[in-house]
């Protein structure tokens, strides 16, 4: 089959102020293979995806569709010539029903033939729901699914609306659980199968090896190696990604010493939580732990399994009504508010760092400090140098990148929004630090160096409760792993006898097996 | 080596246009130079002319610092004006009838200002009302107050038919220092920018007050205590209004509950103009003086070239909305 170009960049640069991040791109989208695009944070793959897209005009450089060239006006001018884009941080519009948000800016049909092709683009991603729900009301991992329906019903045919021709995935599986993201790349196959050219962005070293037909690594703006992935295996491709210096990538597996028992910070018991009271569910029931000083505590679980509701249900910002105890140190949590979990000495980092972690409109130092901050007096005096003094250590620990320290937050790239989350969470002097995919979105070497300064901070006596979906995460940082299933906590797993499979079994089994499980501890309690 | 920090003394320059503060003094310059192209023979150079803008636009400059505190945490005020006119009245209703001495009343009006917006934002706290629907509640009801308090009628020494001696505390609020060069009012005003800095730039309770503005959801899950830090933002603005309110009683020697119509909309102007973003997170007091100035010095050029009132309401519209747009952050 002879390789047809469907977009092909040459030269592409671009510069936001005197700060060059594209110096001189070449890229290729091939029709019927997936090409992986790999890079640091910062490396400027979120700006080449924009030029994509047509959000943004590139400085220089050419931009052809198949083989003539071209200039996209507008996303909306791209995506009606056949390229689309799923972005890694949500574009859905909140507040608006699924099916207005399918079809949003291209509203056609009568509202029940949206609504019949809005059930068939969902479930071709596997999702079936009500596609008159608003959007808020959902988990962010079923949001996410949404966004990808969306892009994949221009392709798919389901809706039929338009054939795009090629598909930019911007970390299209960051919100997923492992089998979402399975049968997300099924998906992917099946687009490959059909002709389609595809680029994909993404972190995962293993999705990368499974996927992808080519890949290119961008560091600095350019791309500083391209080939199929025999030609460029996991050692050649960090090592492109990160430049020469390796140093910054830690080992992940490090040893974990042993630990004696120390005292429980975190005792949570019988805690149900329910969904919104429409369609009240309970999305928690009776969920029980306890977590010790310095003991770094895992959460798994596939979406819906509750594994995403339960850190917010104990810090207080569940939305439906929480039942069960919690008790950090001494101090039994009544109300479920965030001020006063934070009083007793927990502290929550959500995964949703643009709406619920980072104040966007501050800059590193000011986010850093906020929840240490909160805890002082309202009308006490502030000043600019001791701020910087105090959270200087943590930010270099986990070697943020900023152009100064008094740029917004919102400047930075996503892995470096996420450092500062992290970096609240150390200096927040917390006994216990409630962590929600405390490395979403983030590129190898920057993950290792946020694992390191967690696992430093439970070496100090901190406790952690760490929600990821990418069971490598857990099993690299965990002492233990406890395994939702529909709400319940199916069962806690030592590290020493875990692995990946082990979790994923768990977390998939079906209800036979947990029946079954329900059924010999109901036998064994009769005498 | 030499390009290189010549292409860094441009960028810098180019940073500080593109700067909030870079951008509000452009505007400003802009206006005065416009001043100097229409001066009405000499007019606009006169110290008059300069003194006049300082004493007209103090007033509403105090209003609009609070405003800018409240704008900063991504609210709005709209009752500062009525609220101004409630504490001109109850001032002039404390000091002349009821002949209280000037601290006392002083102190009354102002814990009641305060204690008005307290309530304003315990209500926008509390149920999470709209602050544009709470404080239209409240501009609403702090006006039938104030007439209510005045029966009506403006509070004059004269007021209920009887004669009491205008209180000096008026002529000391009204009058001019440094040789009779700046009045009382605009020291007022420059001490509220002052003091509003030191409040957001300095206290604690400032940083929360751009955090809550940035992104309110993130900052009460960090911990802080928005709905405090809320009330605190509205009672600050009722107790500058009620500065207002008696500065305003002390410029026209009487307590006139019709008085303050529409300031809220010139405070949000000036607020607007200096370049706080509506949104809240970003923009601060200083700001707020220059386009408090800004204001002062277009309302100035068109009053000394004699344009009518309608003319210049039209115009003071359009060059509301240039100057707005020269403000826009750029992306």
């Amino acid at each position: 089959m002879n390789r047809q170009n469907v977009v092909a960049l040459t030269g592409v640069t671009k510069a936001y102020g005197e700060n060059l991040v594209l110096r001189g791109v070449d890229l290729e989208l091939v029709a019927g293979e997936v090409h992986v695009l790999a890079g640091a944070n910062g490396a400027g793959k979120s700006t080449l995806i924009r030029i994509l897209c047509g959000a943004e005009a590139p400085d220089g450089g050419k931009l052809e569709l198949h083989g003539t060239l071209a200039r996209f006006t507008s996303p909306a001018d791209a995506r009606a010539r056949g390229v689309s884009v799923i972005h890694q941080e949500l574009s859905l519009v909140p507040s608006m029903s699924v099916v207005d948000n399918l079809f949003l800016g291209r509203e056609t049909g009568s509202r029940g033939a949206r609504r019949e092709k809005a059930t068939l683009a969902l479930a071709d991603v596997g999702l079936s729901l009500d596609v008159d729900g608003l959007v808020e009301e959902l988990p962010l991992a079923t949001q996410q699914r949404i966004e990808i329906a969306r892009a994949l019903a221009v392709i798919g045919g389901a809706s039929g609306i338009t054939t795009a021709r090629a598909l930019v995935m911007d970390e299209p599986t960051s919100a997923l659980g492992e089998d979402e993201a399975k049968a997300f790349f099924a998906k992917v196959g099946e687009l490959r199968e059909r002709g389609h050219a595809v680029l994909l962005v993404t972190h995962r070293l293993d999705e990368i090896y499974a996927h992808a037909d080519r890949i290119s690594v961008l560091r600095d703006g350019a791309i500083v190696a391209t080939g199929t992935p025999t030609e460029l295996d996991r050692d050649a491709l960090v090592i492109a990604m990160l430049g020469t210096s390796t140093s910054r990538v830690g080992r992940v597996h490090e040893e974990i010493t042993e630990k004696k028992p120390a005292k429980v910070t975190l005792d949570v018991s019988g805690i149900v939580a329910f969904s919104l009271p429409l369609r009240a569910r309970r999305e928690l029931d009776d969920v029980s732990f306890r977590v010790r000083a310095g003991e770094i505590f895992g959460i798994a679980g596939v979406v819906g399994s509750g594994a995403e509701a339960l850190l917010p249900a104990l810090f207080g910002d569940h939305a439906g009504r929480v039942a069960g105890t919690v008790r950090v140190g001494d101090v039994v949590l009544r109300d479920r508010d965030p001020r006063a979990a934070i009083a007793a000495g927990m502290v929550f980092l959500s995964g949703d760092r643009k709406r619920k972690g980072l104040v966007l409109s501050l800059d590193p130092v000011q986010n850093a400090l906020l929840t240490v901050e909160s805890q002082r007096p309202l009308f006490g005096l502030v000043r600019r140098a001791d701020d910087e003094e105090r959270a200087k250590p943590a930010l270099e620990t986990l070697h943020l990148v900023a152009q100064s320290l008094e740029v917004d937050v919102a400047a930075l790239s996503g892995g470096n929004q996420q450092k500062v989350v992290i970096a609240r969470g150390m200096l927040a002097k917390a006994k216990v630090l409630l962590l929600d995919e405390p490395t979403r979105g983030v590129d190898v070497g920057a993950k290792a160096e946020l694992h390191a300064a967690l696992r430093e901070l439970a070496r100090s006596g901190v406790s952690l409760v760490v929600r990821s979906a990418e069971t490598d995460d857990l099993l690299a940082l965990c002492d233990r792993i406890a395994v939702l299933r529909r709400g319940v906590l199916a069962e806690t797993l030592d590290r020493s006898e875990t692995t990946r499979e082990r979790i994923l079994a768990s977390s998939m089994s079906e209800s036979t097996r947990s029946a079954e499980s329900a059924r010999s501890a109901g036998s064994a309690g009769v005498p | 080596m030499q390009a290189k920090l010549l292409a860094r003394a441009s960028s810098h320059a180019k940073n500080v246009l593109h700067a909030p503060l870079g951008r509000a003094l452009a505007a400003l310059l802009a206006i005065v130079v416009l001043g100097c192209f229409f001066h009405k023979e000499g007019a606009f150079f006169t110290w008059q002319t300069h003194q006049g803008m300082l004493r007209e636009v103090s007033v509403t400059g105090i209003l609009a610092c609070g405003m800018t505190v409240v704008i900063l945490t991504s609210g709005i005020d709209l009752a500062v004006g009525s609220t101004l006119a409630l504490s001109a009245v109850l001032f002039a209703l404390l000091t002349m009838p009821r002949g209280f001495s000037p601290v006392s009343a002083i102190a009354i009006v102002l814990v009641a200002g305060a204690g008005l917006g307290a309530a304003t934002g315990g209500v926008i706290a509390r149920f999470r009302l709209q602050p544009f629907i709470a404080t239209l509640a409240a501009m609403v009801f702090a006006r039938g107050l104030a007439k209510y308090v005045a029966q009506g009628k403006k509070i004059t020494p004269y007021f209920g038919g009887l004669s009491h001696p205008l209180p000096k505390i008026f002529d000391v609020l009204d009058e001019r220092v440094f040789d009779r060069n700046v009045p009382v009012v605009t020291l007022v005003f420059l001490g509220v920018v002052v003091v509003t800095w030191f409040v957001l730039a300095r206290l604690r309770i400032g940083r929360f007050i751009y955090a809550i503005g940035g992104n309110a959801e993130a900052a009460r899950l960090a911990g802080v205590p928005v709905g405090l830090v809320t009330v605190f933002a509205y009672s600050y603005s009722g107790l500058l209004a009620a500065i207002a309110g008696i500065c305003q009683a002390a410029q026209e020697t009487h307590g006139d509950p019709e008085t303050g119509l529409g300031f809220e909309l010139d405070a949000i102007a000036m607020v607007v103009i200096g370049g706080t973003s509506l949104s809240g997170g970003r923009g601060g007091p200083l700001l707020t003086l220059l386009g408090a100035l800004t204001i002062g010095y277009l309302q100035k050029i068109l009053s000394i070239n004699a344009f009518t009132t309608e003319a210049r309401l039209m115009m003071t519209g359009a060059i509301i909305v240039g100057a707005a747009l020269l403000q826009r952050r750029r992306a």
